[in-house]
């Protein structure tokens, strides 16, 4: 293979991973509220553990597929550096970390989301790597008697189910309104388009899971929109199901919520489709 | 079985081949650019630590005196809250007071969960009276240590 396509492959695994583990972490206002607190050495500190725990889990789950010392260390820098800017996307697009904020506190913020995003990148492997090989064949052979409209199914149920698994800790919390309500519409649209690419390297780019060439469903950039639409309703139901928004409030109101949690319902549902 | 022997034998293939490989120019890019982000955000760390001069929490507001808005439920005082020092407080109680020389003076606050160093956050308080005709007092109340 390509050496240049290995390395991409292998990074947006790395961040597909990022985003599964540390999703629910992204969405919780106490870890962006120590980040606007914390001390320097304390940052000093928590890299250093990231660093560590890397190191360590590059051994049994590097995202390259390599073990010897030399490489770990390598993997270990790459799935730290592969934490911070997951961070610093995500913190970005959910307008919690903004140009003109204080040094400190922009930094306080990613380094505290990067230890649990660095970790996911490491871990992105043991889950859905090379040791996932033997399942997948396994399931090639179940999948190869499913008839489109079977796949169809199996895809958005997988969808809804991975959805609700994820998103059933976000959506009753009280981030959703606090980050619906400080974002304008730029900050939508980019919420927009980062699900979709989310979306689409977890299932499609990140070599977790092999895009079967039959139905409808199955091509990539449909796939990507249909579980799209899936997730935004999983967001839409379960935050009407815990009370957090109600059919007679402003739409504006409602649309922002859904899209805000449908961030954390695409994560899950394209996790989903590559479990089930 | 002969499958599962294949498979282990290319495994061997591939670890083999892999720890003798030189790394590729793509991985010396990619861990070029993993190192320099590592090394940045270290570096920003310890501008941090060593740029910490511990300088009291100070908090001003400053009302927006030539931007207030009125509409029939009141006068609309936008303000800016700052932390001058450079200590995090947390639940800044913000307030206002405003005498307009005729009845009780009117009062008005809000609070910031958290305020960090040098940073500044926007606020309105709304009053019955034209604040800019009365004599408008604001200050921060109270903080707490995170």
């Amino acid at each position: 293979m390509n050496a240049w396509k290995q390395e991409l492959d292998d990074f947006v695994r790395a961040f597909s991973g990022a985003y599964i583990f540390g999703i629910p972490l992204l969405f919780t206002m106490e870890m962006w509220w120590i980040g606007e607190y914390v001390n320097p050495w304390q940052l000093f500190a928590f890299l250093g553990l990231a660093l560590l725990a890397n190191l360590g889990l590059s051994f049994v789950a590097g995202f390259k597929r390599e073990s010897t010392f030399i490489t770990s260390i390598d993997e270990a820098i790459d799935a730290v550096a592969v934490g911070v800017i997951a961070a610093t996307m995500m913190l970005f697009v959910l307008n919690q970390i903004r140009p003109g904020d204080p040094l400190e506190s922009i930094i306080g913020k990613i380094v505290i989301q990067a230890v649990p995003l660095s970790i996911g990148a490491s871990v992105a492997n043991q889950v859905f790597g090379t040791d996932g090989e033997k399942n997948r064949q396994g399931e090639e052979g179940n999948k190869q008697q499913l008839k489109p409209w079977q796949e169809l199914l199996s895809d958005v149920g997988a969808t809804i189910i991975g959805g609700i698994f994820i998103g059933f800790s976000i959506a009753p919390t009280d981030e959703i309104p606090m980050l619906a309500s400080a974002i304008g519409y730029s900050h939508l649209m980019g919420l927009i388009v980062f699900s979709l690419l989310i979306s689409y390297g977890i299932v499609f780019a990140s070599g977790f899971d092999e895009p079967s060439p039959e139905g409808p469903f199955q091509k990539p950039f449909t796939e990507t929109m249909l579980a799209y639409l899936v997730s935004l309703l999983v967001a839409f139901v379960m935050l009407y199901l815990f009370g957090q928004i109600a059919l007679d409030d402003p739409l504006l109101s409602i649309v922002e919520q859904t899209i805000v949690l449908a961030v954390p319902t695409t994560v899950g549902g394209a996790a989903g489709r590559l479990v089930i | 079985m002969s499958d599962r022997r294949e498979d282990q034998s290319k495994a061997g293939d591939q670890t083999r081949h892999t720890n003798n490989k030189q790394r590729s120019i793509a991985e010396w890019t990619t861990l070029t650019i993993s190192v320099a982000i590592l090394v940045g955000i270290l570096g920003l760390v310890s501008w941090l630590h060593f740029s910490d001069s511990d300088r009291p929490a100070v908090i001003t507001v400053e009302a927006q005196i030539d931007q207030i808005r009125q509409d029939e439920s009141g006068y609309y005082l936008p303000v800016i809250v700052r932390n001058e020092g450079n200590i995090t407080v947390e639940d800044v109680q913000v307030q206002a007071e405003l005498d307009s020389g005729s009845g009780e003076p009117e009062t008005a606050d809000f609070l910031i969960t958290f305020l960090v160093g040098d940073e500044e956050v926007h606020g309105t308080f709304i009053f019955q009276n034209d604040p800019s005709q009365g004599e408008l007092t604001t200050a921060a109340g109270s903080f707490k240590f995170p």
